[in-house]
């Protein structure tokens, strides 16, 4: 079962297309990553499933409705955070809370009250004066508060140091499992997903690279390193991603189809980073990731 | 994170995620609460945490952890009981004597096969590791 | 919705509440101030018709002397709604800049109810504060209405429903750059600068002319004018003088300076009205009756709501079809 559905979805900004023919699907009760570089049109996707923007072509539909024609219906039933969460600076957060009380049919504000509480985040502290965090924090809570069956999450630990970002995704970890939410989470940084989402979406200018059951993705990529000339043999076979030359050596990123018979081929787990990396690359325009990455692994 | 055993309370496991590891997370749980019970450290009867406290805690997907637990039911060494929790269902006895011997023998044919191929210590250990790695995603990709 | 709104703009919506509770203490104070003056200086009796000329005008010139010392506070009461309703609509503009309303949409309530509370109560709350302040003004005014007329610049500006109306303008304007720019320092400055510069406007060349003027061709004699009523050209006081020939055509201060100009520096009235009739020249002096006070009023709102209106729909259609 779909929750979210695009279908050829594009979104223009004058002259240029942030999104172009984009077609997903988003299974129920899956954390999906939706992966790319600055400018893929993730922060856009979001926005058009949340019914902020009208698709300059193509559809998108959630629940079988329109985020916008449907918002009545609709909006109930998504909850929404993103980076540098907008709250509003003179509330305080127990002030947040009486406004999601107020704004939306399903509320528990008790759960959300008893999460702040276990997050030692205090009702009357003012938002100013909470941190990067703590800031995060709350807007998860609040969007889960008012019990979605869908949560969309625009990057929303981009700017938290890794301490701050593991405790989000505690509280995610634990409210999916509490609630049972499918959610789509995008971000640039791949070290935080393998383990929590589920679902994975390579996103490049617009258009979707790589699309599949993360375990299994993760599962049937590996990296063979042989003789260059056989390099068309394995392609036969096997779907090559990438492929690095050295003067007698080929390292090739594939996706395996079949068996790997050729003795003369060494086989190599990859990780997450390695096979986003190799499938952005296919397309160019990287630098944010990998300077993503050096600084992941420098940290 | 800890996991209090439901009798005698002593004693406890301590699940861990290796990101690093080639080994996909559920098949680390997996593995982790299957040598818990080998070693003897979770004993029939104890009652593992609930999906939502190992998510919280490791903060991983709840449905890895809900996919380990299942995996280990299918293989009878876990038995979940509705609205109770899910708890070990039966011990694991290593190989016999007997048997323990006759692997060892056929391990050290193995080994002078080897060493006769030109395989040393260390490809001895890459190629041990590489196998079992790929042998048990080869299994989980199978089941 | 309603509360969230309140709780947004508590602050704007206490402070204007302060500023009219001080400007209606300034004004009760000062009215003794003026009805004393007035009856110091017998100017009751003029307007029932005793007194002789000279006396009278001298009076009335008097208080308008007096009077005058009121102009800062008239022109705090000019600009009074514009700055309500520039606070007022503020607190939006901040709110498109700092992104908050992704926040109340990511919620349940949809866009159109948003939009309709978050613009419109604020809107309803500065009618409300600017309606009461007009009506504070317009009895304030009454004695001074009846000296010098309810239409002169500065005393028009402040009565009737001129300040809600005004109020409205600034704060259309600042919401729609607030809408259209999503900064607030540009669009405070928009609507302040705007509004005031429409304002001078229309007081300047559009509203002498809402209504065609009464014209009078002067010749000679006491003013046809009185007290009461809005000289729009030429007049005693006034900055250029009109003259029309037997033929009917119009001449200039200068022209009629070179053929009349020595009389003048002779500094007699009677020669220099004696040169015009000699000449067969008369002055053309046009002037709007009080009694047009609320048609001047209902015309000169029209089109400042107007406006408003227009610029408000174009903001809600922004907000409903262009902004992410």
């Amino acid at each position: 079962m779909n929750v979210l559905e695009a279908r050829k979805l594009g979104m223009r900004y004058g002259r240029r297309w942030a999104l172009q023919d984009l077609t997903l699907d988003v299974p129920g009760g899956r954390i999906m990553a939706l992966v790319g570089p600055n400018g893929a049109g993730k922060t856009t996707f979001l926005q058009l499933a949340m019914g902020f923007a009208e698709p300059s072509a193509g559809t998108v539909v959630a629940f079988g409705l329109s985020p916008r024609r449907d918002a009545a219906a609709f909006l109930p039933k998504v909850g929404y955070a993103a980076q540098e969460p907008p709250l509003f600076r003179r509330f305080s957060v127990g002030e947040l809370l009486k406004m999601g009380s107020r704004l939306n049919r399903r509320w528990d504000g008790p759960l959300a009250a008893s999460r702040l509480r276990r997050l030692s985040i205090g009702l009357d502290l003012s938002v100013a004066s909470l941190s990067g965090g703590m800031r995060a924090q709350v807007a998860l809570v609040l969007a889960l508060a008012k019990m979605p069956d869908l949560l969309l999450l625009d990057e929303p630990m981009a700017s938290l140091d890794p301490l701050a970002r593991h405790e989000f995704m505690r509280l995610l970890m634990a409210a999916s499992a509490e609630q049972g939410l499918t959610v789509v989470l995008s971000s640039h940084i791949i070290g935080d997903l393998r383990a929590t989402c589920d679902y994975l979406v390579v996103l490049t200018r617009g258009r979707t690279q790589l699309v599949g059951d993360m375990d299994e993705i993760v599962g049937t990529h590996q990296r063979l390193v042989g003789p260059v000339d056989s390099i068309d043999a394995i392609g036969h076979v096997q779907e090559i991603v990438q492929v690095e030359l050295s003067e007698r050596q080929a390292s090739l990123l594939v996706r395996m189809r079949g068996p790997l018979l050729d003795p003369r081929w060494e086989r190599y787990p990859v990780d997450l980073d390695q096979i986003v990396l190799a499938y952005l690359s296919r397309n160019a325009s990287v630098s944010s990731f990998e300077t993503d990455l050096a600084a992941e692994a420098a940290s | 994170m800890t996991l209090a055993r439901s009798k005698t309370g002593t004693g406890a496991i301590t699940l861990r995620m290796d990101t690093t590891s080639g080994l996909t997370p559920y098949l680390q749980l997996v593995q982790q609460i299957t040598h818990a019970v080998r070693l003897g450290q979770l004993t029939v009867g104890d009652r593992l945490p609930t999906v939502r406290d190992v998510a919280a805690q490791l903060a991983i997907n709840p449905n890895t952890v809900l996919k380990a637990y299942r995996h280990l039911e299918m293989q009878g060494l876990l038995a979940s009981r509705p609205g109770t929790g899910v708890f070990v269902a039966k011990e694991l006895r290593g190989p016999s004597p007997q048997d323990q011997a006759a692997l060892r023998r056929a391990l050290l044919r193995w080994l002078s096969h080897a060493k006769e191929a030109g395989l040393d210590a260390e490809g001895v250990q890459a190629l041990f590791a590489d196998t079992i790695r790929q042998n048990a995603t080869d299994e989980a990709v199978a089941s | 919705m309603i509360w969230l709104t309140w709780r947004q703009q508590r602050f704007e919506a206490g402070l204007a509440a302060a500023v009219l509770a001080a400007g209606v203490a300034v004004l009760v104070v000062t009215r003794q101030a003026i009805t004393a003056d007035i009856n110091a200086l017998g100017i009751p009796a003029c307007l029932s018709g005793l007194g002789d000329n000279t006396t009278c005008s001298s009076a009335y010139q008097a208080f308008k002397d007096n009077f005058s010392a009121q102009q800062t506070l008239l022109g705090a009461l000019t600009y009074l709604p514009v700055m309500i309703g520039v606070v007022l609509a503020a607190s939006i503009a901040v709110e498109m800049e700092q992104g908050t309303y992704r926040l109340a949409w990511a919620q349940s309530v949809t866009r159109g109810r948003w939009t309709l509370t978050r613009i419109g109560l604020p809107i309803l709350f500065g009618l409300a504060i600017t309606g009461l302040i007009a009506g504070v003004t317009s009895w304030w005014m009454q004695p001074a209405n009846q000296v010098q007329g309810p239409l002169r610049p500065g005393s028009f500006d402040v009565q009737g429903l001129l300040p809600p109306a005004y109020m409205l303008l600034a704060f259309a304007i600042t919401v729609a750059g607030g809408v259209l720019w999503r900064r607030t320092v540009p669009a405070v400055g928009l609507g302040i600068v705007a509004v005031v510069g429409i304002h001078l406007a229309v007081q300047a060349w559009l509203r002498p002319n809402l209504m065609t003027p009464i014209s009078y061709l002067w010749v000679s004699g006491s003013a046809p004018y009185g007290a009461q009523d809005w000289v729009v050209q030429g007049g005693a006081g006034a900055s250029s003088y009109v003259y029309v020939d037997a033929a009917g055509r119009q001449l200039s201060s200068e022209q009629v300076q070179s053929i009349c100009g020595q009389v003048v520096d002779a500094q007699s009235k009677d020669a220099w009205s004696s040169c015009l009739q000699a000449h067969h020249l008369g002055e053309l002096v046009k002037w709007q009756p009080p009694s047009r006070f609320w048609e001047f009023q209902a015309i000169e709102s029209t089109l400042v709501v107007g406006l408003a209106l227009a610029l408000l729909l174009l903001t809600v259609w922004w907000l409903r079809s262009r902004t992410v």
